[in-house]
């Protein structure tokens, strides 16, 4: 297991600037058009006001962080709970942050176990969870390449593998 | 106690929907995400890695073949459980969360079966009254047999 990985460990932030064109864009590639999301007249009328980001837009977000944190390792297996606290909306900046609570061994398998957050700008929690990350021996704690990314918080962490 | 046309529903499956994976699919959806990570794109990438092959990111499963209302989340197994709680007086629906497992890459090229049955329903007493937490569980395995991921939709009903 690389050093780096270890309980108290922050996993580098992942910071999102929510627009409707990426809602759209993902109401495409997912093909889910609830006006709720995609339409900006229809959306005002609501007792929401206007229109909000997919959930699942959201926890992809959180997937993200966490292939960002564990590399490949995240995409062989684990598990995530999530609730959707509040919605996210076109003009939020959302930051997903999260930390190590502890390493856990399970069949001689160790697992990450994260604490996970969304929060906007007004610091309200969009989406709170927890994710387990099956450990295998040769992942970097960064993604190889995080410039390849959106996020703009790989400051710490970045020096990998 | 709980109505008799909610305790029934327990274990009821649903209908099976169809979900291929394809590579240009993987593509629009981690462009839509604004995940750049070549794994999800770059097949000589994908091919150096573990994987042997395109991954999709976690948390997409494909396009339904057999195009009904919108992706199994949203299954008419779902919206039975919300219908015949609502009909027993518990109107208020609310998200209490999904957890996903996930077992295995999902590949680009696989053929996903997805089946949502519901796993539980239960009363429970709170402070503020009585309320229903329902879970459907949502299954999706590939072409060769192996369940590549689980997902558990929690609805609170009050």
């Amino acid at each position: 297991m690389p050093a780096e990985i270890g309980k108290g460990k922050t996993i580098p932030p992942v910071v999102k600037h929510i627009t409707q064109e990426k809602i759209n864009l993902y109401a495409e590639a997912s093909g889910d058009f609830n006006p709720i999301h995609v339409n900006e007249s229809f959306a005002a009328q609501t007792a929401l006001g206007g229109t909000i980001a997919h959930g699942m837009l959201i926890l992809a977000y959180v997937s993200e962080q966490l292939t960002l944190a564990f590399g490949q390792s995240w995409l062989s297996g684990g598990r995530l709970s999530v609730r959707f606290k509040a919605p996210a909306r076109p003009g939020d900046i959302v930051t997903v942050t999260g930390k190590i609570d502890s390493i856990e061994e399970r069949n001689s398998i160790s697992y990450a176990n994260c604490r996970l957050e969304c929060r906007n700008q007004k610091n309200e929690a969009i989406i709170t969870g927890e994710a387990a990350v099956k450990l295998a021996g040769d992942i970097p704690f960064c993604h190889p390449d995080p410039e390849r990314s959106e996020g703009e918080g790989f400051r710490e962490g970045r020096d990998s593998s | 106690m709980l109505p008799q046309e909610a305790t029934q529903l327990i274990g009821k499956a649903g209908e099976t929907v169809i979900l291929e994976v394809e590579k240009g699919a993987i593509k629009k959806f981690a462009d839509a995400i604004g995940d750049r990570n070549p794994l999800y794109w770059d097949e000589e990438y994908a091919r150096n890695s573990r994987y042997g092959s395109i991954v999709a990111p976690p948390g997409f499963f494909g396009w339904p073949t057999k195009w009904k209302r919108a992706m199994p989340f949203f299954s008419e197994l779902r919206q039975e459980v919300i219908d015949t709680i609502t009909k027993a007086g518990y109107s208020r629906v609310l998200d209490g969360g999904i957890e996903f497992d996930f077992f295995q890459p999902v590949r680009a090229g696989d053929t996903l079966a997805s089946v949502p049955r519901v796993a539980s329903i239960q009363e429970r007493e709170t402070k503020s009254g009585k309320m229903i937490l329902s879970i459907v569980e949502t299954t999706y395995t590939n072409q060769n047999g192996d369940i590549v991921a689980k997902a558990h939709q929690t609805l609170i009903h009050r």
